[in-house]
């Protein structure tokens, strides 16, 4: 039996489609993956590869027209996807909280950041006074200058740095124990950027949440999280912790997406780009979702979708020839010996 | 890539460049014939594009990139200054030179979606280039749009198709062969990768790469991406707030950048290696709004070398090393 301690959340063989008249959506088919309590877990890869509706999945805040096929959410051993409207809301924002990338549509603009707070308080019990000390708390904590005065104002008198911090007070207003940041730092310039990773990371300490973090964005993957999942057309392609992905790489798809990245030294080496586009989720090839891009690909990719396997202690690769990649390098070089003294 | 070609011929000069955004004012303002509050996009910049060069533009949003970019060409009219090309006075000609003279500097944009016609055809969108600046005959332009469909690696048979039927990808190649279609002298990519994911990314970076190598075109490239930037220029000019702070050969800046806005950018930019994370916020606050702009140097604020000196007197552009020009006083000490 697993220890219901260790895993918050467990997801097992999510499978989301969406119906629409003539066709079917297959946005997520077949994800699983468990995050650990008090780490950050990487749902990494390229727009329309599900990582987001995964995240929305857990709140099950997905459109009328997606239907969930198959699968388990499992909350501290509870399972999610059968409790109703009533039993979800909950769950939301106290037990699971959400911030998305862009501030200006996800908050409502003819509400006081105030009133965007204290909503959150409404299934709690407390005092009016105690919940305006509350609110002033989280604003101060996500490092508003003079919160008092800012929490009257609206969402467009904030920078859009500012406005990402707002959002973050919101969703952590009522203490969730997950959070679930949909690329929070992607509208955002470098600079404040920075600044957000480093709140986020520093609050994830101090409140002693996990998180789940979706990005398209390597460098933002590896100063954040702990474990990663790389994702492509709905399937897991990789998964393991960040160090292991970034420097050997098994999956042709983590591969090339590492080699279209230009590189911090050395500027000159050509960019190996992936060749063609992602698939059509309509229509999903037969086989690996990969193969018409994959350099490593043969025959038997075209005909059944590979597994997830595990080729190394957690590090799992949804490829019938990873062993192909053995010399496969990744951003960055590191010498540790696995198991078998081989160097990696 | 090397930094050699910083010494060839001058394309394009822009000589203390104005441009200023006037706020829009109160009714009481206006009656009370308040003048309007000035957002001042790009203040006094100058700077020289070489022929063939590469030339890499970053900043963060607002610090009007862009708008040095497109008063450069006159999409927009400059409020003083000068832009010669090829030693020709840009902001001197009439509507029907200027129409003329376009042909030779040509734009790329950051969304394709919305700078391609949806309603027009693949070979409308590209003939309408020819037809326009009336340089063939409809069948001869035909054929050479589909020279250059082939050219930027767009299948001949796409022809007929609409720009909602392509992947942004493909739309950018679109965005990328109507810029070249006149062969221009010069092409301002405007965040032409910013849109597009990784791995559809570098397919783009390397395209325009072998298209600059193929055809002799100098391109300004405009981005936020530090990585990008790096990858595809040869030398950089980083912009704050309206001005040029720092503009020297690309290495030079990466690795022995002197202006310390630039090495803020650079360290914001987050590394690829999970082994060493910054736990410090590297810098303070947001820029500072464009339309009050502070005294004295305008980094100052969020500057961590302010001297008393930053507060009362600008610095200007001046040359430390050959090559490399740096405003910023805090190098004279």
């Amino acid at each position: 039996m697993e220890q219901p301690q260790e895993y918050i959340l467990e997801i097992e063989d999510l499978h989301l489609y969406f119906e629409k008249k003539t066709s079917t959506v297959k946005a997520v088919n077949g994800i699983s993956f468990r995050l650990k309590r008090g780490e950050t877990f990487g749902l990494l890869g390229e727009s329309g590869c599900g990582k987001t509706m995964t995240c929305k999945t857990i709140l099950k805040l997905i459109p009328e027209n997606g239907k969930i096929k198959k699968g388990s959410i499992r909350y501290n051993g509870q399972e999610i996807l059968n409790l109703s409207n009533r039993e979800m809301r909950k769950i939301r924002g106290k037990e699971i909280g959400m911030i998305f990338q862009e501030p200006m549509t996800a908050l409502n603009p003819v509400l006081k950041i105030r009133e965007q707070i204290l909503e959150q308080f409404i299934e709690t019990k407390m005092s009016k006074e105690e919940k305006e000390t509350k609110a002033i708390e989280m604003l101060r904590l996500v490092g508003i200058p003079s919160p008092e005065t800012r929490l009257n104002d609206y969402i467009h008198q904030y920078s859009g740095g500012m406005r990402q911090r707002a959002m973050i007070a919101i969703a952590l207003a009522a203490g969730p124990k997950i959070l679930l940041a949909d690329e929070p730092t992607t509208a955002l310039d470098v600079t404040i950027q920075a600044q957000i990773i480093q709140l986020i990371n520093s609050l994830k300490e101090t409140l002693a949440m996990s998180i789940i973090l979706i990005t398209h964005d390597l460098g933002v993957v590896s100063q954040m999280c702990d474990n990663v999942a790389v994702m492509y057309a709905g399937y897991v392609m990789e998964m393991s912790d960040t160090l292991t992905v970034f420097s050997t790489p098994r999956h042709p798809y983590t591969e090339g997406l590492m080699h279209s990245l230009p590189r911090d030294e050395n500027g000159d080496e050509a960019l190996e780009p992936i060749q063609g586009a992602p698939p059509d989720l309509e229509n999903l090839p037969k086989g690996c979702p990969f193969a018409e891009r994959c350099k490593y690909e043969e025959k038997k990719c075209r005909e059944e979708v590979p597994g997830l396997v595990q080729i190394a202690p957690g590090h799992w690769v949804r490829c019938y020839y990873w062993q192909k990649l053995d010399q496969a390098k990744g951003l960055i070089e590191v010498n540790r010996p696995r198991e078998g003294g081989r160097p990696v | 890539m090397n930094a050699s070609c910083a010494e060839g011929n001058v394309l394009l000069r822009t000589k203390n460049l104005y441009k200023v955004f006037p706020q829009p004012r109160t009714i009481f303002a206006q009656i009370g014939r308040v003048p309007p509050k000035l957002l001042k996009a790009v203040d006094h910049v100058s700077l020289d594009i070489y022929q063939g060069e590469n030339l890499g533009l970053v900043g963060e949003s607002g610090c009007g990139k862009s708008t040095l970019a497109r008063t450069m060409i006159r999409l927009y009219d400059c409020d003083g200054g000068n832009v010669y090309f090829e030693g020709k006075d840009i902001m001197a000609l009439s509507a029907k030179e200027l129409r003329k003279e376009r042909k030779n500097f040509q734009m790329i944009f950051q969304d394709p979606c919305s700078s391609l016609n949806p309603r027009m055809s693949v070979m409308e969108i590209l003939k309408e280039v020819y037809l326009y600046h009336g340089i063939c005959s409809k069948a001869e332009a035909e054929n050479r749009c589909l020279e250059l469909m082939e050219m930027t690696g767009l299948n001949r048979n796409f022809a007929n198709r609409f720009p909602g039927e392509f992947s942004g990808g493909q739309r950018q190649r679109l965005g990328i062969a109507r810029a070249l279609a006149l062969r221009p002298k010069l092409v301002i990519a405007d965040e032409p990768v910013s849109a597009l994911d990784v791995s559809i990314q570098a397919q783009i970076l390397n395209l325009l790469l072998e298209l600059q190598k193929k055809t002799g075109i100098t391109l300004l490239f405009i981005s936020h991406d530090l990585r990008v930037v790096r990858y595809v220029s040869q030398r950089v000019a980083v912009m704050y707030l309206g001005r040029v702070v720092e503009l020297a050969p690309t290495e030079e800046v990466y690795k022995h950048s002197l202006h310390p806005y630039t090495g803020i950018l650079l360290k914001a930019n987050p590394g690829l290696d999970p082994r060493s994370r910054n736990p410090q916020a590297i810098i303070k606050g947001d820029p500072p709004s464009p339309i009050d702009l502070p005294n004295g140097c305008r980094f100052h604020p969020r500057c961590p070398y302010g001297m008393p000196a930053c507060r009362e007197k600008e610095p200007q552009l001046e040359e430390a090393s050959p090559g490399h020009y740096v405003a910023c006083h805090c190098l004279k000490r």
